[in-house]
């Protein structure tokens, strides 16, 4: 039985045989070459990650650093840092940020509405254009080859309405004012979809959303003020992805436990739990495993900085024993650490989190 | 005493309902009830409640802010008849860390510290050690409350006890640090004086530490 990998460091399909013979499929590696059609596009790969359908190895997602090694290439296709500083984002506002900290993103300088009777102008003077002419110009250039395209609308949702409002503005209006707060959900949902509307036509395969539910300990609102304000825009807006012919993905922080059968319900395809054990590795197990495609990394906020290479596989193999590996249902998010300003123990931990993966199916 | 009537104010803290509570306390008030038993049967009755339940997953945060504004609507009224601020549970001054800039675990531990009836001094991301003394000193602070979102920035916590060290005012402070990457034996190990993993457990930490401090 052979097993089919990438090389890491030419992002080159590889097979691995029974004598431990490689080959790849334009004969880089060694004679004779095959048949090219025995490999799977990585993009099919992906796909069949998500669909349950016998990828055969688990699909890997790189963050950012050396991106030929991912079988997904990400693009983002708003603008949060522009200007000389980096701090100006598209949503009009400017990020307060330690320009000796790359791994902050900053917060927020100004709140745009303060008072609710400010949102009009908000709409008129500062909102972005989702139309504008250069809105996928960072396609350009990218080798997407046999990969799996995914358009990022970076910070999303719920997330970019609180630097509009206000973090705690908006948490008590959605409890006192929940009105306004749809008013201002169609404004930031409508521009996102208004967005994922233009994807189509320039291949992509999906649309990336990140949008942050849990804290550490719980959900920062109840699952009832969620389903009843935030579930319906997340309905709207996975159904036109997938009636435009797009997977939808989505990353959250924290433990979100109580809304992960209302993200199975909502047909999502790919969900990016930024900390998997926040939901509990049994709970995750027990009933979602094959019901929605995990795409995990290994806790960066923990083990891969802090961690041993020990303490980097264990936890790989936590995870592909909690989800599954081939059979799919699971792929690596992966991350060059020093390239994210992470500092971690080891120079090799970067690598160590890459194989981690590898080596365990 | 009249307990229907504190009940009543904890009932409305506990709602967010500012303007009852508004009300209630000045009935309160008018009734002969000390401003000292009003914030302490009404109000902070009220926030140890919304606390208990926040911690128990019945609420969340959105309740407990809009519970806290209420205590704060009541506390405008009954601050300038308290006695000082021996009636309060203590001052605290909370900030991330020099680098950090993930301030939502922050925000959630300064609302229940201000639930919990201890006067907050919110700084903000990115602070240094020298901003935290300074603020420390200016604010007549008893706690300091330092988080790190991330590895990167953890690892700057020390030298915020070390600059207190040096100033030779470590001892007047009880620092408690928290954030995602902290934990127990990190805060054992740099030498902290506490460490909470989430907002509701911190409040309650910070109270009793100061009641074993005389608050």
């Amino acid at each position: 039985m052979c097993r089919w990998r990438i090389c890491w460091r030419c992002a080159t399909p590889v097979r691995i045989t029974g004598n431990n013979e490689k080959r790849t499929a334009d004969g880089l590696f060694g004679s004779p070459s095959f048949d090219l059609e025995e490999f799977m596009q990585r993009k099919e790969v992906v796909k069949r990650a998500i669909h349950f359908q016998n990828p055969g190895r688990i699909p890997a997602f790189m963050f950012n650093g050396d991106l030929s090694r991912s079988d997904i290439v990400q693009v983002v296709l708003e603008d949060w840092y522009l200007g000389e500083k980096r701090d100006l984002t598209e949503w009009g506002f400017y990020w307060d940020k330690d320009e000796n900290d790359p791994a902050g993103m900053g917060v927020p300088r100004d709140i745009f509405v303060k008072e609710w009777d400010q949102l009009a102008d908000y709409v008129k003077n500062h909102a972005p254009d989702p139309f504008r002419a250069d809105r996928f110009r960072n396609l350009e250039g990218v080798d997407v080859g046999d990969r799996y395209l995914m358009g990022s609308l970076y910070l999303t949702g719920f997330t970019t309405m609180t630097f509009i409002r206000g973090f705690e503005n908006l948490l008590v209006d959605m409890l006192l004012e929940p009105d306004k707060v749809r008013e201002l959900a169609d404004v930031v949902f409508g521009i996102e979809n208004d967005i994922i509307r233009q994807m189509p036509k320039y291949g992509f395969d999906a649309v990336a959303l990140y949008d942050d539910w849990g804290t550490q300990r719980a959900m920062m609102v109840s699952p009832e003020v969620w389903r009843e304000i935030f579930k319906p825009y997340y309905q709207e807006q996975f159904n036109l992805a997938h009636e435009l012919g797009m997977e939808v993905f989505l990353h959250t922080c924290g433990d979100v436990r109580p809304i992960l059968g209302d993200f199975v319900e909502l047909g999502l395809d790919m969900l990016n739990l930024g900390q998997l054990d926040l939901n509990g590795y049994d709970n995750i197990r027990d009933n979602y495993k094959g019901k929605i495609c995990f795409v995990q990394p290994i806790n960066y906020q923990t083990t891969g900085i802090l961690g041993t290479k020990e303490e980097i596989y264990a936890e790989a193999k936590l995870i592909i024993d909690t989800l599954g590996g081939g059979e799919g249902g699971l792929i690596a998010e992966l991350f060059d650490y020093e390239d994210m300003g992470w500092k971690p123990v080891s120079p090799m931990n970067t690598q160590y989190q890459i194989n981690a993966f590898i080596d365990q199916i | 005493m009249n307990i229907a009537l504190y009940k009543q104010i904890s009932d409305n803290v506990q709602k967010g309902r500012v303007n009852q509570v508004k009300n209630l306390v000045e009935q309160a008030l008018k009734e002969g009830c000390s401003p000292e038993d009003v914030l302490e049967y009404g109000l902070i009755s009220a926030m140890d409640c919304v606390g208990i339940r926040f911690k128990n997953y019945h609420i969340f945060v959105p309740e407990v802010i809009i519970a806290s504004r209420a205590m704060n609507a009541a506390l405008e009224i009954l601050e300038p008849m308290l006695i000082q601020d021996t009636k309060r549970r203590g001052r605290a001054v909370i900030g991330t860390i020099e680098g950090d800039f993930h301030d939502i675990g922050k925000n959630l531990v300064t609302i229940m510290l201000k639930g919990a009836g201890i006067d907050t001094l919110d700084l903000g991301t990115n602070v240094s050690p020298e901003r935290f003394l300074k603020n420390a000193e200016e604010f007549r602070a008893d706690l300091v409350c330092v988080s790190a979102s991330i590895t990167t920035t953890m690892t700057n916590i020390p030298g915020l006890l070390r600059y207190f060290e040096k100033e030779g005012v470590r001892g007047k402070y009880t620092v408690l640090i928290g954030g995602a990457p902290v934990n127990e034996s990190f805060c054992r190990e740099i030498g902290a004086d506490g460490y909470s993993s989430n907002a509701a457990s911190c409040a309650k930490l910070a109270a009793e530490l100061l009641k074993q401090n005389g608050f």
